[in-house]
This record gives C-alpha cells, sequence and structure tokens, in this order.
C-alpha cells in the first residue's frame, strides 16, 4: 500500500521520532510506513488520518494490482 | 522500586533453591553438589520471574504505547509461527524416523536441541525480516 506520510510529516517540520510518538509506535514502524514496506493496522491507520486531519484513503492507496 | 527489585532477588532465590533442592532429592548421590549446581543455573529464569512479578509492573509507559501495532511485533508474530511450524515439521519427522528405526533414544537432549532450534529459528527468521524490511 502506497502512502503519503513522508511528505505530510515532512510538511509538519516533524522527524520520523516525532511522528513515531504522536502516534505511539516506534521509529522503525514509522520508517516501514513511509517505505510502504508495512501495512498499518486499522486502529492505527485512524489515529494517522486523526492526526493529519484527513481521511484514511487521503493518505492510503492500495497498489494497483 | 528498591523494595520491589529486592522482592525479585528474594523470589529468584527461593525459586532457584527450591530447584535445586528438589534436583538434589532426586540423585542418588552428592546431594548438595545437584542442588548448588542446579540452583546456580536456575538463578536467571528465576530472577525473570521475579523481575516480571515485581518489577515490570512498576515501570512506566515508553513512547511506544501501542506495541501490538509496530512493525516489530509484526516481525516478531511472523517469526514466532514460522519457527513454530519449523518445530512441528522436525518433531515430526524425528518422530517418524524413530518409529521406523525402531530406536530408543534419551529425550534430554533431542528435546534440548529442539528448544535451541526454536530460540535459533525465531532470531534468525527475525534477522531476515529486519533487514530485509528496515
Amino acid at each position: 500500500m502506497r502512502n503519503d506520510l513522508a511528505d505530510r510529516r515532512a510538511a509538519r517540520g516533524w522527524s520520523q521520532g516525532r511522528l513515531a510518538e504522536e502516534l505511539g509506535v516506534s521509529r522503525q514502524t514509522v520508517i516501514s510506513l513511509e517505505k510502504g514496506r508495512f501495512d498499518p493496522s486499522l486502529p492505527l491507520a485512524f489515529r494517522i488520518a486523526a492526526l493529519f486531519d484527513c481521511r484514511i484513503e487521503d493518505v492510503f492507496t492500495p497498489d494497483a494490482s | 522500586m528498591l523494595l520491589r527489585h529486592l522482592a525479585a532477588v528474594v523470589t529468584a532465590l527461593a525459586l532457584a533453591s527450591g530447584v535445586g533442592l528438589l534436583a538434589g532429592s532426586f540423585g542418588d548421590d552428592q546431594f548438595w553438589l545437584r542442588a548448588g549446581v542446579f540452583a546456580a543455573c536456575s538463578v536467571p529464569p528465576a530472577y525473570g520471574i521475579g523481575w516480571l512479578l515485581f518489577v515490570a509492573p512498576a515501570i512506566p509507559e515508553g513512547p511506544v504505547t501501542h506495541v501490538e501495532e509496530t512493525v516489530e511485533h509484526q516481525w516478531w508474530q511472523e517469526s514466532a509461527t514460522g519457527a513454530f511450524l519449523d518445530i512441528i515439521a522436525v518433531a515430526g519427522i524425528a518422530s517418524f524416523a524413530l518409529a521406523v528405526t525402531d530406536l530408543r533414544i534419551e529425550a534430554q537432549n533431542p528435546l534440548a536441541a529442539l528448544i535451541l532450534l526454536g530460540f535459533a529459528d525465531v532470531a534468525v527468521r527475525f534477522t531476515v525480516l529486519r533487514r530485509r524490511n528496515a
């Protein structure tokens, strides 16, 4: 699943560590999320959407298959 | 917190002494040697139990408040699941081989080997996943 988490984070001037802290997960999780190598659980996706004040589908896009 | 650490140490010593006495009483001779060796070897895991019972509940929550939603947790789950299936396969094949050959062996060493295989399997799988996804 692709996402624009890195762009949204950069727009706020946050480090990966800061975003991880805001979401209550590890920094490695944020790294893997941004690289599209880790699909978040639904609760985590909701927290990400709430944090950036948008909908889940605004952040995450399913891979075309 | 000091009291909690003390409680963990006391728990460890009590458990290890119990294991030592039990091991000593099962042997035919050299009671104190058996009891001492088993007690000494049991101290680390026994302290782990004491730590879990008394120290862990008092540790303040860290920045990672949703551990089950981290990528590390997913790696751990995948590693443990894979290792579990590997152990089932190895135990099944070994059991089949013993049945076919009618070989009688003591269970102690194969069981210890199986535990070590499980540890190594999880460690290797976790490392591979971490390197592949990091």
